[in-house]
């Protein structure tokens, strides 16, 4: 099957998924109106960006590219030497 | 951990506290769910315990499934229940689907013994982060299905669905729906 391709090219060059299927989605935003509706393959950067940052979620990974330390990761570095 | 108390002001914005429920009915059965979120383990500011604010989450197709309802039909309802000193709530959710078919007549007969967590939308429209849930992993919904016929003379055949639960939060995580 093939897999989740982002509409936003900045949100493809920095995001991958695991996901399988392109549901919706609705985030809330509350009083501040910055809630979000739709597929995750055409998520806008902003709001991946705070879907990524959710504690827990399993709808977006950093994509590993050289000098990303991505989150929590401490991976080393190896270019440049 | 936060005070058992605090002062309580009336909204004065009435659309902020307006009646009832968006005419949607989501609900996910519990073995569809990857991770089940729950409230913090320790509190941090009043009204902690029964607020969520992480995602449940899915893999595949799976997510909540949404029902369309009768119009102004959804609302929940709360009665506290249990001797003096050891009371709890115990909340009714209800909700009407319109007409008859064979998928929506499967579905009702299934409802009433699958174990599920139920949400739905504030009619807030203010605000889009307000999700009532009844449920949890622990306490899933007892669901009751009421269905009408009606008549020639008199409206549409509905099915009546309540579903009752101790546990009631409020949810702000994200809402994924299913694609099954």
């Amino acid at each position: 099957m093939e897999g989740i391709v982002f509409t936003d090219p900045a949100v493809a060059e920095k995001y991958s998924t695991d996901q399988t299927h392109d549901k919706e989605h609705h985030l809330p935003g509350g009083t501040r109106g910055n809630g979000w509706r739709g597929k995750l393959s055409e998520i806008p950067l902003a709001v991946a960006d705070r879907i990524f940052a959710r504690p827990g979620q399993n709808l977006l990974k950093l994509k590993e590219t050289a000098g990303t330390a991505g989150k929590g990761k401490g991976k080393q570095d190896n270019t440049d030497k | 951990m936060p005070a058992n108390f605090s002062h309580l002001t009336t909204n004065t914005n009435p659309r902020a506290i307006r009646g009832g429920y968006k005419d949607v009915f989501l609900f996910c059965p519990l073995a569809d769910f990857t991770t089940i979120a729950k409230p913090a383990s320790v509190p941090a500011a009043l009204g902690d315990a029964v607020l969520i604010t992480a995602d449940h989450t899915f893999t595949g197709t799976k997510g909540f499934f949404s029902h369309e309802t009768k119009q102004r039909s959804a609302t929940i309802k709360g009665q506290s229940t249990g001797d003096d000193g050891a009371k709890l709530m115990d909340y009714t959710g209800e909700i009407t689907i319109l007409g008859d078919s064979a998928s929506t007549q499967e579905q009702m007969e299934r409802l009433l013994n699958t174990k599920c967590i139920v949400l739905m939308k504030d009619a807030n429209c203010l605000v889009d982060d307000v999700y009532a849930q009844l449920g949890d992993e622990c306490d899933p919904p007892i669901f009751t299905v009421e269905f009408d016929g009606k008549t020639t003379a008199d409206g549409l055949k509905e099915y009546k669905v309540s579903f009752k639960a101790i546990s009631k939060y409020r949810y702000e995580g994200v809402v994924t729906k299913s694609t099954a």
